[in-house]
């Protein structure tokens, strides 16, 4: 073989090895006016979407599918293209909480569940209330002291999670009644850094309430929106 | 047949110049095809719930190679289900590290000129174009944020917003333009995103009079005599209550009686007058105040009790709003002239407390 052979074949082996290295990086995704491709591995698949249909391929694969335990989450064969796709999705359990009929004598609490799940990145969820509980003008007191204690005029929520701006309880119905004020400002009651399980995080956040003998009389109200927001 | 002459240290010397070549030139073809991943994306909405209106603040961190240019373009593409058809520019903000980009306005067309951006909304697809005087406008490594909505408030505030789509589950956003990252991330939208908190406090109130009598003792021309009852109030009525009563009829004995208090509201020594009053000295009643109710003077303040069943009781306490354990005192006061005819003398005097809730 001639020197300039060797010295093409050569080129040849080492654009192909460097080209498959960067094949790696670029192989997902890739697009053109008329549609996106998801993935693009092995023979044939992928997600091929464009205006009029959707569509999810794969030509072979080894062993696929989803595995995790406590310590690791495992994912395999060409079908997990479709997890490289972001997705979140959010439910309560509840979107009413009856406090019932408030006493000075007790603690009145409720609880409802979130559960969030994300693939590819964590999650915060935040609480935002639409004004104190009211029954307008009057309205019940925001605990500010950490807990509702019975007797005083306090109204709070707590969440099972740690680290978050509303204070945590891990024993919702049982004294003491840990609790963090509302406000009209977004605060968070749980996140994570990492993707969760399959099956979701879930977040229990705790309704508690009492009364002082000066609480006027009424039908108290508030309308709580959650946001739960992926980052990925 | 020809023989191979292999000659190693000629191979190793094609090798390396083969190396050098390919480690000169590759890096130019991959970065005319390569494009960075946005790190740290995503959209806080301000509703989740199907079908309703949202804001939406969209961040996301740019490569450290990728600095955005003049006419350069970052895209936010929107799933077909969002109904992003009212919004425009009026919408639409731009920060660079929190620091506001300036676009440009609806009366200006909302396209990009020499100095400020355009931002354009067409088929559920945001582009926001740079500049087109020659600058880096973003650059690599920086927080980009996209606020769309009433959130958006450089320039006068957005009155438009993004309507969520009309069934719940995942939804994918891609970023992309011309600049060169790409990325995606997603919101869930859902059936309900909020919680309706209740609780009831049920209406209370209790009266308590310390003493269901009242004696006057022996009345005489050279005194005034007293004596008196306290009235306590609990109520969480929200406007708080008002305590009243009336009289069965004079203080008298048979066809005699004692006279009421005069319209100058108080007992004179040595007058045939009989009378009430109150320590409640806030608010207005009917009663006329004292904080006395003792033998200091020759005068006592006394209101005559003129009501005569509940449709005439006079006020004598109140307040407006909820009250634990509010003490008024009642002092009933009474003198007698020398012509006062003699005689056990006695009325019955009915207090009436109302909230209102």
């Amino acid at each position: 073989m001639s020197n300039p052979a060797r010295l093409a074949l050569s080129l040849l082996i080492l654009t192909c090895l460097l080209a498959s290295f960067q094949g790696l990086a670029l192989a997902f995704p890739s697009s053109s006016t008329n549609f996106k491709l998801e993935g693009e591995f092995g023979i044939f698949g992928g997600a091929k979407t464009s205006t009029n249909y959707r569509l999810t391929d794969t030509g072979g694969g080894f062993a696929p599918g989803f595995s995790d335990s406590t310590n690791y989450r495992a994912c395999s064969g060409f079908q997990c293209v479709g997890s490289l796709v972001p997705s979140i999705t959010f439910t309560l359990s509840a979107t009413t909480i009856n406090l019932g009929t408030l006493t000075t004598g007790a603690v009145n609490n409720a609880s409802h569940t979130a559960t969030v799940t994300t693939n590819l990145g964590g999650y915060s969820l935040t609480v935002v209330e639409d004004g104190n509980l009211r029954d307008s003008p009057d309205d019940v007191n925001d605990v500010s002291d950490g807990a509702v204690t019975a007797g005083a005029e306090e109204y709070g929520l707590a969440t099972s999670e740690s680290g978050q701006a509303i204070t945590q309880d891990t024993d919702c119905p049982n004294s003491p009644y840990s609790a963090s004020g509302l406000t009209t400002s977004p605060q968070t009651v749980a996140n994570a850094t990492d993707p969760t399980s399959s099956s979701g995080e879930t977040t229990t956040l705790c309704y508690a309430a009492s009364i002082s003998g000066l609480t006027a009389a009424g039908a108290y109200q508030q309308i709580l929106t959650y946001i739960a927001t992926g980052t990925f | 047949m020809n023989k191979v002459n292999f000659k190693p240290h000629k191979f190793l010397r094609n090798l390396l110049a083969a190396i050098l070549i390919v480690l000169a030139v590759f890096p130019f073809l991959a970065s005319s095809t390569q494009a960075g991943n946005l790190t740290a994306m995503s959209d806080t909405m301000s509703r989740l719930k199907v079908s309703v209106a949202a804001n939406h603040l969209i961040s996301f961190t740019m490569t450290a190679g990728t600095n955005l240019i003049e006419n350069e373009t970052i895209t936010v593409t929107f799933p077909a289900a969002f109904d992003t058809s009212t919004i425009d520019c009026g919408d639409i903000d731009l920060m660079d590290d929190a620091v506001d980009e300036d676009l440009n306005n609806e009366a200006g067309g909302c396209t990009a000129t020499a100095t400020e951006w355009g931002a354009v909304f067409a088929s559920d697809v945001l582009t926001l174009t740079a500049p087109s005087g020659a600058s880096t406008y973003i650059a690599g490594s920086s927080v980009v944020v996209v606020e769309i909505g009433t959130n958006a408030t450089t320039e006068g505030t957005g009155n438009e917003q993004i309507v969520n789509p009309g069934s719940s589950g995942s939804n994918k956003i891609d970023i992309g333009g011309t600049f060169g990252d790409t990325g995606s991330m997603a919101v869930p939208i859902m059936t309900e995103d909020q919680v309706t908190v209740s609780a009831t406090v049920d209406p209370s109130i209790t009266s308590s009079l310390s003493s269901a009598t009242c004696a006057l003792g022996t009345l005489s021309v050279s005194a005034i005599n007293f004596c008196s009852y306290t009235n306590t109030i609990n109520t969480n009525a929200s406007s708080g209550y008002v305590s009243r009563l009336y009289e069965d009829g004079n203080l008298r004995d048979g066809a005699n009686d004692i006279n009421d208090a005069a319209g100058d509201n108080d007992v004179d020594e040595g007058s045939e007058e009989y009378g009430v009053s109150s320590n409640d000295t806030t608010g207005s009643q009917d009663i006329v105040d004292s904080t006395g109710c003792d033998d200091s003077g020759t005068t006592e303040a006394a209101s005559a009790i003129t009501g005569s069943g509940i449709s005439n009781a006079q006020s004598y306490a109140n307040d407006t709003v909820p009250v634990s354990a509010q003490v008024t005192t009642v002092c009933h006061s009474a003198s007698v002239a020398g012509t006062t005819p003699a005689g056990a003398y006695q009325h019955l005097v009915t207090h009436i407390t109302t909230g209102t809730f």
